[in-house]
């Protein structure tokens, strides 16, 4: 525990992995590892636990049962100063960027560096100098350098999440979570904020999950690809040899919805999990 | 005065969802009575007799109405010609006036901030921090400020150093729950992204968090700089410092046309500040776009930090001007760090005095003078509420029939927030004699300027979408008001009127203290006459129902918006 950053052939590693809010279970026995360098793609239908089980590989929920290790590190032990190290190698993309909208982009994407920063250090107009130089050429890399001192918000959609990517390079990450990085971008910004992601990662040798709700995205840019339904892995395969069956079957809803669209999922899950 | 019932639509939709109809098989063309529009109804019903009772209580009757335009005519009388006051006297009390709301509100500001933080649920290290955080900035905003001054002065002796504390308390109180209803309002999305990066709690509050309130913490502090000028200007009244000290002496000696010069005054300044706190306000509203700049300056040297745009050197000037605004208040003030430091532990001191409360000298008298507090307050809320409503409806840009008719209906509303309501009750208290009538009508008025201008901005603000679609099926401008904008304003004026009782209950505990009627006036004779025990009995009394009327509002509040 001592040691997070043990060289390991594995990036990620989830066993058994489930995760219920009150009686609903978000994700559901979820098993699968990951090597260095791969770009998986997680695809499912909204709802099916995409952004539950990217937020429980870095620590932002608690798994309610199961095992995951993230970089050599057990997550679901680590606490306080080690979570926060963990965190720190493992940048987050959010579908809606949450930058901080009124400060400068050249401020957001330094904050990305917020967990190496001593302590009397609070963000904000206290980075150093060599962190200024770095933010600015992660700004280059995504294409942004000339706007570094305009207010986040002022930038369109596409543009805030490429900021956001630089935040997440700032962190010197070993591992990217990017949940729906482009659903709420129009289809110009998605292939551009992809493209960059793609090369970035390319360039750094980075470990990626993605999840995405298009199926031809993910065909586009990843190695490889999970379906999730309700909580459950139905799918994991390489991009190259997908069978168009199991394909379909991850976009099917789960039978008895339809009858009832008011009810949440949650006995649906229940009652179809006890079906032989 | 309370919830309006939803209006009727008078279209049925062709197709009804099953089960709307009634049993006896015509269809029905009047809404059903839902649970919820049934206590609408109540509540309404239930309002207005409490109105009847509590202006019944008041001695609201029409002879005494008609008597009351003679007595204020008397008086009007008395104070005319006003006699221009002496300004060369008056600078320097005038002057102390605004200093004390400066340092009161700074030192306010100053103690909110963590208290804030520490009180709002999503960056409170521990629910018990939260708990005690919650509590102090409760505490301190449920004993109107005059009280705090009049204990303060016994404690620490007349003079303005009391005056400063009971701001600063208060408005520890009420600039402390903005604060953290500020914070509570930020986006969750932002705190998450940085815990997502590894930061601390302390690094995602200044970096995440802070930067989205800012605008908020400074707009909620100048309004309450604003408000403050109006309570310092008769703090002098129990001796705490500034001017109304000799505006008190000046009407209880009955040189009303003095006393009229130096009100007018008071309003003045009052008035002067609010406008400038406006005006800085509506600038941080609006947001000036920094013109796209960095990336490389001469030669290939990058730039490292952000541009001087004109609105950062704006920004940064402002921010070195209140500061020295703030620190020549408290030279002038002659309050030092030193002397603050020392008056906290006699102020702990002499309040040791206080403990523990003897609510058995005053049980007797308790209750008859808490109703009377309630019946003034609600009196006067139903008061300001009547008339607002057609201030407002001229008040408000959208609606108003003529643009005269609205610089008119504006400049009123800025006169009225600029009245201190303990100098209008100590003005009628000599028109209408001591007693609750001149407390509720003094009340009535002064609170019109708050409630007339949110009635106002609630009808701007409306979306105008449905009075056009009114206008273009030919309705007639009343018409449009009718079907289109009373139901669309109707919660917030709700919501307005709520906010109106939360204040008139918190000034009409304190109306007392000059005689116009209400619990304020056993607060003031305790306190006078050293029975200290007593006094904590009646704030504790005092604290509970302001506790519990923000409570009940802030409940009805929530339901209905
Ligand atoms: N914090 C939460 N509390 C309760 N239920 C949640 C929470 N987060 C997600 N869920 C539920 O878990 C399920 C999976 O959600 P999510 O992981 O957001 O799906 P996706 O990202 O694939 O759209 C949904 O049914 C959602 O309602
Ligand atoms: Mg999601």
């Amino acid at each position: 525990m001592t040691t997070p950053n043990q060289p390991t052939e594995l990036a990620v590693c989830v066993e058994g992995v489930s995760k219920s809010f009150g009686d609903h279970h978000a994700v559901d026995d979820v098993s699968f590892s990951l090597s260095t360098g791969e770009f998986l793609a997680i695809i499912g239908l909204s709802g099916s636990g995409k952004s539950t089980l990217l937020r429980l590989l870095n620590g932002l929920h608690a798994p309610s049962c199961g095992n995951i290790t993230v970089l050599g590190t057990g997550v679901t032990q680590a606490k306080g100063r080690t979570l926060r190290h963990l965190r720190g190698q493992i940048g987050f993309i959010f579908q809606q960027f949450h930058l901080v909208g009124r400060i400068s982009c050249m401020e957001n994407v330094l904050s990305g560096a917020l967990g190496r920063l001593r302590m009397p250090r609070l963000g904000i107009g206290t980075y150093p100098k060599a962190l200024r130089h770095e933010a600015l050429d992660h700004l280059d890399r995504v294409g942004l350098g000339h706007k570094a001192f305009q207010r986040a918000d002022t930038l369109s959609g596409g543009e805030q999440q490429r900021v956001a990517i630089a935040r997440a390079l700032m962190q010197q990450p070993k591992l990217l979570l990017a949940d729906e990085p482009v659903a709420s971008l129009d289809p110009e910004s998605s292939v551009q904020v992809m493209t960059i992601l793609k090369r970035i990662c390319a360039e750094e040798n980075l470990t990626v999950i993605c999840s995405l709700h298009q199926v031809d995205m993910a065909l586009d840019w990843a190695h490889r690809i999970i379906g999730l339904r309700a909580g459950q892995i139905v799918l994991d395969q390489p991009t190259g040899r997908l069978d168009k069956a199991a394909l379909m079957e991850v976009y099917q809803r789960p039978p008895t919805e339809t009858v009832d669209p008011q009810h949440q999922p949650s006995q649906l899950i229940t009652a179809e999990a006890q079906l032989p | 005065m309370a919830a309006l019932p939803a209006p009727t639509s008078s279209a049925t939709l062709p197709a009804s969802p099953p089960g709307s109809a009634p049993a006896g098989g015509g269809r029905r063309l009047s809404p059903p009575w839902t649970p919820r529009r049934v206590i609408a109804w109540i509540a309404a019903a239930g309002s207005l007799g409490l109105v009847v009772v509590a202006a019944l209580q008041v001695g609201v009757e029409p002879d005494r109405l008609i008597d009351g335009w003679q007595d204020m005519g008397n008086l009007l009388e008395r104070m005319t010609p006003i006699e221009a006051p002496n300004l060369a006297q008056l600078a320097k009390p005038l002057l102390d006036t605004l200093m004390m709301a400066v340092a009161g509100t700074a030192l306010a500001v100053v103690a909110s901030v963590p208290l804030a933080f520490l009180a709002a649920a999503n960056t409170s290290p521990h629910p018990a921090a939260r708990a005690v955080a919650r509590a102090v900035i409760l505490g301190a905003r449920s004993i109107p400020d005059l009280i705090y001054a009049l204990i303060f002065v016994r404690v620490l002796g007349v003079g303005i150093l009391p005056g400063v504390l009971a701001i600063a308390v208060y408005s520890t109180g009420m600039v402390g729950k903005l604060f953290a209803d500020a914070i509570e309002e930020t986006d969750p999305g932002t705190s998450q992204a940085l815990k997502a990066v590894g930061a601390r709690r302390l690094q995602i509050i200044t970096t995440g968090v802070l930067p989205q309130v800012s605008p908020s913490l400074v707009s909620v502090s100048l309004y309450r700089l604003d408000m403050n000028v109006t309570a310092s200007a008769v703090l002098g009244f129990v001796g705490a410092g500034g001017i109304g000290f000799e505006l008190y002496t000046t009407l209880r000696t009955l040189q009303y046309q003095k006393g009229l010069g130096i009100a007018l005054i008071i309003i003045a300044l009052v008035i002067t500040v609010e406008r400038l706190s406006a005006v800085v306000r509506s600038r941080l509203t609006t947001h000036h776009d920094s013109p796209s700049a960095g990336g490389p300056t001469s030669r290939g040297q990058r730039r490292l930090s952000a541009p001087w745009t004109r609105t950062r050197v704006l920004r940064q000037i402002a921010i070195i001007v209140a500061g020295a605004v703030i620190i020549a208040s408290f030279a002038g003030l002659e309050i030092s760090p030193l002397t603050l430091a020392a008056a906290v532990p006699a102020l702990f001191v002499g309040l040791a005095d206080f403990w523990p409360p003897d609510f058995a000298s005053v049980a007797d008298l308790l209750p008859a003078a808490m109703t009377e507090t309630l019946s003034i307050a609600i009196t006067a809320t139903a008061m300001a509420t009547l008339l607002s409503v057609p201030i407002a409806a001229f008040a408000a840009r959208t609606i108003a029939p003529h643009p005269a008719l609205y610089h008119a209906a504006r400049m009123l509303i800025v006169l009225c927030r600029g009245l201190p309501p303990l100098l209008l009750a100590l003005i009628f208290v000599s028109a209408f004699g001591l007693g609750p009538f001149a407390g509720a009508i003094a009340l009535g008025l002064a609170t019109i300027g708050m409630t007339a201008k949110l009635m106002a901005d609630a009808i701007e603000h409306l979306d105008s979408g449905p009075a056009t679609a009114l206008r273009a099926v030919g309705a007639t401008r009343p018409q449009q008001n009718a079907a289109a904008v009373i139901p669309q304003v109707a919660p917030s004026f709700v919501s307005t009127v709520l906010f109106t009782l939360d204040s008139t209950i918190r000034s009409s505990t304190i109306v007392g203290v000059v005689g116009a009627g209400g619990i304020g006036f056993i607060t003031y004779q305790s306190v006078h006459t050293l029975q200290f025990q007593t006094t904590t009995a009646v704030l504790i009394v005092i604290f509970t129902t302001v506790f519990c009327v923000e409570r009940a509002a802030d409940t009805i509040r929530k339901r209905i918006l």
